[in-house]
């Protein structure tokens, strides 16, 4: 195994990025006051960031290749430990870890990322936190690129609250507004029950295995496997509490209801945040911890079950969404739903597969609406849109395939990755059957709710208000990287073809071959665990291919059909079935749900405690003191009248009273 | 020499209570002062009287008249202390009658 020191460049420029933007927002800020025309330094921040990244990628790229260039069974590189914590037998070392994983999601998180940047130069040209904004998105990526490196679960967590943080920052970015700030402080609340169950996830970790080492936990699991069958129990909870984790930062069932609010902050944060990078994290997690998770079907079963139930959530909630962002939104929480779908059925390699094809369409997506709402003078809602192909036709044809990607029509990017998803889900059989309908029907819903989104916003009639709004289309330095996206989400699927697919053009799946090396533990596992798993026959793997073809043609021609005249199904369904629509519209109602379950006994709770425990009882209790010596005073200092003669008569008094008292005792 | 030790304490019983009274009804300072006096005679009669208790032929008590003893030095120091401060008080207030004295009335 190699030790190049140069793996600490890739998270520390950015994290040097991130310290000179901040830097240059503070003396602009400083500059401005004395001078409103020198927001030239702030300017310059958007260089630094672009630059950051970029180098980053650069090396990432190079990590990237030396893996490459090694045979498959070495593909490891280690950065040179640092021992920092060394307490009783636990050992923490700080180190990095470069293997296929880690190499193909610090190529997602630069790639996109510095796309995303580039972008963003265009995006936020003349918000006045302009180098804020790139000291935000660079320690983002720091965090984001500390969390996929670690070699152990101490380092992940330092980056997984990192992203947290960042993300918090970045949703409330302009607080100013009120709504932002709140929905930042939701995310962040609502990672936090996910990072405690985390917390104590590790916790039991340490406790099992006395270490926090990744590949150390791995390889322990295999061990306990192979030995007698204790712990399973303990192992169980563990993966359990981790994937609690995941729920919170990647927005599963039941912690999903943040991340539709997250929309709140500028759209490059909503790409990169919270559709390419950090909401993918809880998959990361539990691909680099296969063996761990392989190890307890039940948790297994959980996972999917979670997974599948967010996919439907999400897609229907996208179904009657009228803010472009919102239906982006749960369209997020939907795909990572399969993304854990496809993890509780043990295919690891799938979600992972998904997963950066979804970052290069989501990404691609979010941008795209990023820039019509830059076009439409930050109009958000679809009703109020409609026509602008013929405005924005640069826009228009990337949105094109990031929707075409997303609705998984035939041969694009998403469509190879959800159906590998969907075809293990089927093979794994059983209950998993039943989970793969729900995961169908989701698809379907997909493709009807991506293709309604392209007819309300790029065409039928212009629906928006002429005089006030002229839509242009955006500066190339945010169209070209919706272009390479563009490229990425159209071509990503030559990834990892389908077997009989690739098997025509003579392409092995590129993705499974790179991953093998990590995902193996797990699989083996999963064959100890509940036997070989069931390959997909070739006649089932074309019906699948088939199936998965047809209803996405079939149900993204009826959502582009049925919005092409305008918005009025809309209108039609919100009249006909009332109740259904705003079931659907408000995400069946869960966050209402959490509202009165949750949020109001605690509020009531805080009431009550605030008024009877606080006020009442222990405010009453000190000042019950108070009154009470003061009570006292005013009854004895009457015996201090001054009088010389009274003093010694209390005093002899006193003294027989004690005397008696001696006398007595 | 037959006199009982019980005579004693009664003597010194109605010394004290003799103070006592004085301490309480009088109010000029200097009989006071003399009351205080008269209380700690009391109390040096009830030391000479312990010890003549506790003496058998032969080995004598000394622990109450060695009392009585610091008792008088006191009583000379006290007497010299309130002495003085009558004399200061009557520089103050031209009277020394111990009603005039209550500006630490509560």
């Amino acid at each position: 195994m190699e030790h190049p020191f140069w793996l600490w460049w890739i998270p520390l420029l950015p994290l040097l990025g991130s310290l000179l933007c901040g830097i240059l927002h503070y003396l602009s800020l400083r500059a401005r006051r004395s001078d409103p025309a020198a927001a030239g330094l702030a300017q310059l921040a958007g260089l630094v960031g672009v630059a950051a990244v970029g180098l980053s990628l650069c090396l990432v790229l190079r990590a990237f290749l030396v893996l490459r260039g090694l045979p498959a069974e070495e593909r490891l590189l280690e950065s040179p430990a640092w021992d920092w914590i060394r307490v009783g037998g636990l050992e923490v070392a700080l180190s990095l870890l470069m293997d296929p994983l880690a190499s193909t999601m610090t190529l997602v998180v630069c790639g996109v990322g510095f796309l995303i940047h580039v972008y963003s130069t265009g995006y936020m040209k003349g918000d006045p936190g302009y180098a804020k904004f790139f000291a935000f998105l660079n320690l983002f990526v720091f965090a984001m690129l500390m969390l996929v490196l670690s070699s152990n679960l101490l380092g992940l967590f330092i980056g997984w609250e990192g992203v947290g943080l960042c993300s918090y920052l970045l949703i409330g970015f302009w607080y100013q507004k009120g709504w932002p700030a709140e929905a930042g402080q939701k995310a962040f609340v609502m990672n936090r029950i996910g990072d405690a169950c985390f917390l104590v996830g590790s916790f039991l970790l340490v406790r099992l295995f006395g270490t926090l080492d990744l590949s150390d936990i791995g390889a322990m699991v295999q061990g306990l496997f192979a030995g007698p069958r204790d712990h399973r129990l303990e192992l169980a909870l563990a993966a359990l509490l981790l994937f609690g984790g995941c729920c919170g930062k990647s927005a599963q069932i039941p912690l999903f209801t943040w991340l539709p609010d997250a929309m709140a902050g500028p759209t490059p944060v909503s790409a990169l945040i919270h559709a390419a990078t950090m909401v993918t994290a809880g998959v990361y997690l539990v691909v680099r911890l296969n063996p761990l998770f392989a190890a307890s079907p039940s948790v297994l079963a959980l996972i999917s079950t979670a997974g599948a139930l967010t996919a439907l959530i999400g897609a229907s909630t996208a179904l009657v969404q009228r803010d472009i962002k919102k239906v982006l939104a749960y369209s997020t929480v939907s795909q990572l739903g399969y993304m854990f779908l496809g993890l509780g059925a043990g295919a690891f390699g799938a979600a992972i597969f998904h997963l950066v094809t979804h970052a290069f369409f989501k990404g691609l997506l979010f941008l795209a609406a990023g820039s019509v709402i830059h076009g439409m003078h930050d109009e958000q809602d679809m009703h109020r849109m409609g026509g602008l192909r013929q405005h924005m036709p640069r826009t228009y044809v990337t949105f094109l395939a990031g929707a075409a990607a997303l609705s998984g029509l035939p041969l694009m990017s998403g469509y190879f990755s959800k159906d590998e998803i969907l075809a293990h889900t089927f093979a794994s059989g059983g209950y998993y059957q039943l989970l793969w309908v729900v995961g169908i029907g989701a698809a379907a819903m997909t493709a009807f709710y991506t293709w309604r989104m392209v007819a309300l916003t790029f065409l039928g009639p212009e629906r928006f208000d002429h005089h006030h709004v002229h839509p242009h289309e955006s500066p190339a330095n945010m169209t070209v990287p919706l272009v390479i996206l563009a490229l990425l989400s159209v071509g990503g699927g030559l990834l990892g073809l389908a077997p009989v697919v690739g098997e025509l053009i003579h392409l092995p799946h590129l993705m499974a071959a790179w991953l093998a090396p990590v995902v193996e533990p797990g699989e083996r596992v999963l064959a100890l665990a509940h036997g070989p798993q069931a390959q997909v026959g070739h006649g089932l793997e074309w019906v699948l291919l088939g199936l998965g073809a047809v209803i996405a043609l079939f149900f993204a021609q009826r959502g582009l059909r049925a919005y092409l005249r305008g918005t009025q199904p809309d209108q039609r369904l919100a009249q006909a079935r009332p109740a259904l629509f705003g079931f659907l519209s408000e995400a069946w109602r869960i966050d209402s749900g959490y509202q009165s379950g949750v949020v109001l006994p605690t509020r009531l709770l805080a009431f009550v405690t605030a008024v009877v425990v606080d006020q009442f009882a222990i405010d009453g209790l000190v000042n019950g003191c108070a009154s009470l010596a003061r009570a006292v005073g005013q009854r004895t200092r009457r015996m201090a009248d001054g009088d010389l003669r009274n003093y010694a008569l209390w005093i002899g008094a006193g003294a027989v009273l004690l005397s008696f008292l001696w006398m007595w005792r | 020499m037959n006199l009982p030790s019980e005579h004693l304490l009664y003597l010194a019983a109605g010394l004290f209570a003799l103070g006592v009274l004085g301490f309480v009804v009088r109010r000029n300072v200097i009989v006071v002062l003399m009351s205080i006096e008269l209380m700690l005679n009391a109390a040096n009669l009830t030391f000479l009287a312990g010890s003549r208790l506790h003496s058998t032929p032969g080995s004598p008590d000394v622990t109450g008249p060695v009392f009585a003893v610091f008792v008088i030095v006191i009583a000379a120091v006290e007497a010299a202390v309130g002495l003085a401060l009558i004399i200061a008080l009557y520089r103050l207030k031209h009277t020394v009658a111990s009603d005039s004295l209550s500006e630490m009335k509560g």
